[in-house]
């Protein structure tokens, strides 16, 4: 059983575009990213699974629930950080988490022991209260509280914006142990390296439409190479004028390109020319995703 | 009930220094009936020279400002029953609106709890409150009689106009808790809240002093517990306060079947 699945998944706010088309499938146990840029949907598509707000049109399930009649039955499995988090501001920490608790019927044993660990491993004073806390220290309550009643699915918008990089490697290492456990996780991010490190697969986001679903080590591998080559001066091509080459571009002797063709066209080609030094590497997700936004997705 | 539990401790302190507010002005009030009803002779003579307009809009051509129920029913009365009601109307836009406001609402619909119970819940934390308000008041002024008021008076009758400022701050408490729903920030809804409970004692106002508007008291949940009436009848006029209720009891029921099928902002 998938662990979400959406069909056409659409949200419009009147005329306004929330969501166009998504359609996604993340089996249960994977760590599934969900990347784009600013305003691409990403929080709209969560808070549509999770019931915040109303689909105007197309399918989902999450955990084989419907997210609108049975709301509910799937919030009692999942743990939600939310993009931006909001908290009782006259509570302390420890009672936001131990309120928490009492939705999940967490037994008083469980609740204080989960939080002691939570606590020790995000480094949180939970005597404090939530109008003191410091951005970082939110975001680490926030994930806390979705963290708590160690959840079947784990729907994280955004989790390590806000969080300074010590922190950002232990949450992801938190969550791994959670995936380990059996837990699938589910997060939003414009931050690429991270989703490039932990994910399993990957849904690229734009405009409200799913581009592509793959899988990181296909995303990476198999597709481009970065070519950077020196050549000796009066010897420089402008092109190189092989198939699969794109986005070539010429600096004084070095001409940078992108390739996904035949390696040993390449360097039959690049044989033409006196070269001085040469670099092949797999580019930056960054740049794979850059060219996705820019042409739509065609680009394979 | 964790919601309940929640709304009652996290607004318990504001409840508390409402209460006391209006329970020391009751107490204060109390205190000065000796000096009208020293001299009613004196008292009904200086009320004569208001204009007639003014003295049926506080109910002094049918009740005595010398007698300690008729001085309650137009002195104490007003304080308890407009500043009930704007508690009261405050109290019920608040609960549901701060959510939103506060961007607390992602955080306890994120949990498994259905909109409808957050509804009921946060809907019982109002009546819970309005209880001990009106509870409090009371105490104070049957105990304040008691103690300050050496005339004879109905007690049946101060009871009665103790506890009939609640069932309009029930109403009110309703139309606010609704408007919650459309208002969800803060400062909106209380503008609006506080412009209708002002808005419907001026109506109510206007219906007693004209009779050609007097329809316009329909309008006004404070005419439904108008003072003067309980006074003159000893007990509430048990239909109004009923259907005041009624009033509550359907805007929660409304405010229930919109929530569960609107999207939430934040």
């Amino acid at each position: 059983m998938a662990a979400i699945e959406t069909t056409h998944l659409k949200k419009y706010y009147g005329k306004t575009r929330g969501i166009e088309d998504v359609t996604l499938s993340v089996d249960e146990g994977e760590i599934f990213g969900f990347i784009g840029p600013n305003g691409a949907g990403k929080s709209t598509t969560i808070r549509t699974l999770l019931n915040f707000i109303f689909p105007t049109g197309g399918e989902a399930r999450v955990l084989g629930l419907d997210p609108v009649s049975e709301s509910k039955q799937i919030r009692a499995q999942v743990g939600y950080l939310p993009a931006e988090v909001g908290y009782y501001e006259d509570m302390t920490v420890r009672a936001l988490l131990e309120y928490s608790a009492e939705f999940y019927a967490m037994d008083d044993v469980t609740t204080k022991r989960r939080i002691g660990d939570l606590a020790a491993t995000f480094e949180l004073d939970i005597a404090r209260k939530a109008h003191t806390l410091s951005t970082g220290n939110r975001k680490k309550v926030g994930i806390c509280l979705a963290l708590l009643h160690s959840p079947r699915l784990l729907i994280l918008d955004e989790p390590t914006a806000g969080l300074d990089p010590l922190m950002q490697r232990r949450l992801l290492e938190v969550l791994a142990d959670e995936n380990r456990r059996g837990a699938t996780v589910f997060f939003s991010s414009h931050v690429l390296s991270e989703v490039q490190q932990f994910c399993h697969r990957v849904a690229i986001l734009k405009d409200g439409k799913v581009l592509r679903t793959e899988e990181i080590g296909r995303l990476r591998t198999g597709q481009f190479l970065k070519v950077r080559a020196t050549f000796a001066p009066g010897d420089a091509p402008d092109s190189l004028g092989v198939p699969g080459a794109i986005h070539e571009h010429r600096e004084n002797h070095t001409l940078e390109l992108l390739y996904n063709g035949d390696i040993n066209v390449l360097i039959r080609q690049l044989g033409n020319h006196r070269l001085v030094t040469l670099a092949l590497e797999e580019p930056p997700l960054e740049e794979i995703f850059m060219r996705y936004y820019e042409r739509g997705g065609e680009t394979q | 009930m964790n919601v309940l539990k929640r709304e009652l401790r996290g607004g318990f302190r504001t409840v508390l220094i409402w209460t006391l507010i209006v329970a020391g002005l009751n107490v204060m009030m109390i205190a000065f009936i000796k000096s009208f009803t020293m001299d009613a002779q004196a008292l009904q003579e200086f009320i004569k020279a208001f204009p007639p307009e003014l003295i049926k809009a506080f109910g002094l051509d049918r009740i005595s400002l010398a007698e300690p129920i008729g001085y309650y029913a137009t002195e104490v009365y007003l304080i308890v029953i407009l500043a009930g009601s704007i508690f009261a109307a405050l109290t019920g836009a608040s609960l549901l609106a701060k959510e939103e406001d506060e961007k607390t609402v992602e955080f306890l619909l994120a949990r498994p709890v259905s909109r409808g119970s957050v509804v009921v819940q946060k809907a019982l934390a109002c009546v819970v409150f309005l209880l001990f308000f009106n509870g409090v008041i009371t105490a104070v002024n049957l105990v304040g009689y008691a103690v300050m008021v050496e005339q004879e008076y109905s007690q049946t009758a101060l009871l009665q106009l103790s506890i009939a400022p609640f069932f309009a701050q029930l109403a009110f408490a309703g139309l606010a808790f609704l408007s919650g729903i459309f208002w969800t920030r803060r400062r909106a809804v209380y503008s609006v809240v506080l412009a209708m409970t002002m808005g419907t004692y001026f109506l109510g106002m206007v219906s007693l002093i004209s009779e050609r508007m007097a329809w316009l008291r329909w309008f006004s949940p404070f005419r439904y517990v108008e003072a003067a009436d309980i006074a003159i009848a000893g007990s509430i006029h048990l239909p109004y306060a009923l259907g005041l209720t009624a009033v509550s009891i359907a805007c929660v029921g409304i405010a229930n079947l919109i929530y569960a099928k609107r999207d939430i902002s934040v």
